[in-house]
């Protein structure tokens, strides 16, 4: 009798022969390795203190306009916040960077490796597209107004936000979600996703207050964080249950 | 050769220990020696027998290397590990609905 932690025998037992006991024992194995793999509490926290660290760089980088003509006379305009615009990519990509190191060394601290790698390529090379996307849509107003006619419409309010910073973040969890084969991380990921999608408004849309981004910040933020929580509470919960 | 089930399972795969060792390594990219041992509950002789048999199967790697002063032993499965890991949890299945199957 062996495997103790989770009851499943692996060493010689009388039923050790039998189809059905090998593929229950294997498929605890696979459990035990996918818990002791998982730490998504971390690019949670991360990608948590990124969101909040943001607030000075919309709040105090002064937003630029970048107008064009259109066919058939008047113009287009973009205005974005200059400073933020900058901040994400930088951040983002520092982030992917402590989140592959923390992986890396926990892997060499426990002797077992995750597949993290999939998460941080697709997370850097989400990061390089939406940041290309954003500076060019910047630069090509009418191009977006007159031919892919993306008004000023929900829908093409939800898509930038998909594309936003936050979207890329929500996008990269997704696919660790799969990664871990993490039921809570999903549910956290659907939220975040959600938060980050819907359009919340303070203030007008004439005068519109220098805080008006501080809901949405804040609330995407803020579920990352207890997620964040929610995530490590659970995995000392369950290693302390299967100690 | 019948197409009964029982003649799809590999001597090499089909045997707890290194069903073990293929699943723990398949999960992980790459596993540490001490990790398996603790994990299957091995002693060191016992479990490099198992890895050694892998190995020449071409379903493992072992690569060995040092981290510090701390040597360190780590195990990779090939994609014919894979492969064959795979076979073998079909064929159980395959071998579990066929014995139900008579038994009903």
């Amino acid at each position: 009798m062996v495997c103790k932690p989770d009851g499943v025998t692996y060493e010689t037992t009388p039923a050790a022969g039998d189809p059905r006991h090998l593929l229950t024992a294997t498929r605890e194995l696979t459990l035990r390795v996918r818990r002791k793999q998982r730490a998504a509490w971390l690019p949670l926290l991360v990608f948590a203190a990124a969101t909040l660290a943001a607030i000075p760089f919309y709040r105090y980088g002064h937003p630029t306009r970048h107008c064009s003509s259109v066919n058939g006379g008047g113009q287009v305009c973009t205005v974005y916040p200059t400073l933020a615009l900058w901040y994400w990519p930088v951040a983002l990509l520092l982030a992917y960077i402590g989140i592959s190191w923390f992986y890396v060394h926990r892997a060499r601290q426990r002797g077992v490796c995750s597949r993290v790698r999939p998460f941080v390529v697709f997370g850097v090379l989400a990061v390089v597209l939406a940041t290309s996307g954003e500076f060019w849509s910047i630069d090509h107003p009418a191009f977006l107004a007159e031919s892919l006619h993306l008004g000023p419409s929900q829908t093409t309010s939800v898509l930038f936000r998909v594309a936003s910073p936050a979207g890329v973040i929500g996008l990269a969890l997704l696919w660790l979600a799969w990664i871990e084969r993490s039921w809570l991380l999903l549910a956290i990921t659907t939220v975040y996703l959600i938060v980050v999608v819907i359009p919340i408004f303070i203030g007008s849309i004439t005068h519109p207050s220098p805080w008006a981004f501080l809901p949405h910040v804040l609330l995407g933020g803020g579920v990352l964080l207890l997620g964040s929580v929610a995530l490590a509470g659970a995995q000392r919960a369950r290693g302390r249950s299967s100690a | 050769m019948t197409d009964h089930p029982v003649n799809g399972l590999d001597d090499i795969v089909h045997q707890r220990v290194r069903l073990g060792i293929l699943a723990i390594a398949h999960q992980a990219r790459r596993v540490e020696f001490s990790y398996l041992r603790a994990e299957l509950d091995l002693s060191a002789g016992n479990l490099s027998q198992h890895l050694n048999v892998l190995d020449k199967a071409g379903l493992i790697t072992i690569e060995k290397g040092y981290e510090g002063k701390r040597p360190r032993t780590w195990i990779q499965v090939t994609k014919g590990g894979r492969r064959a890991m795979h076979h073998e949890i079909a064929t159980l299945k395959a071998l579990i609905q066929r014995l139900e199957a008579t038994v009903t």
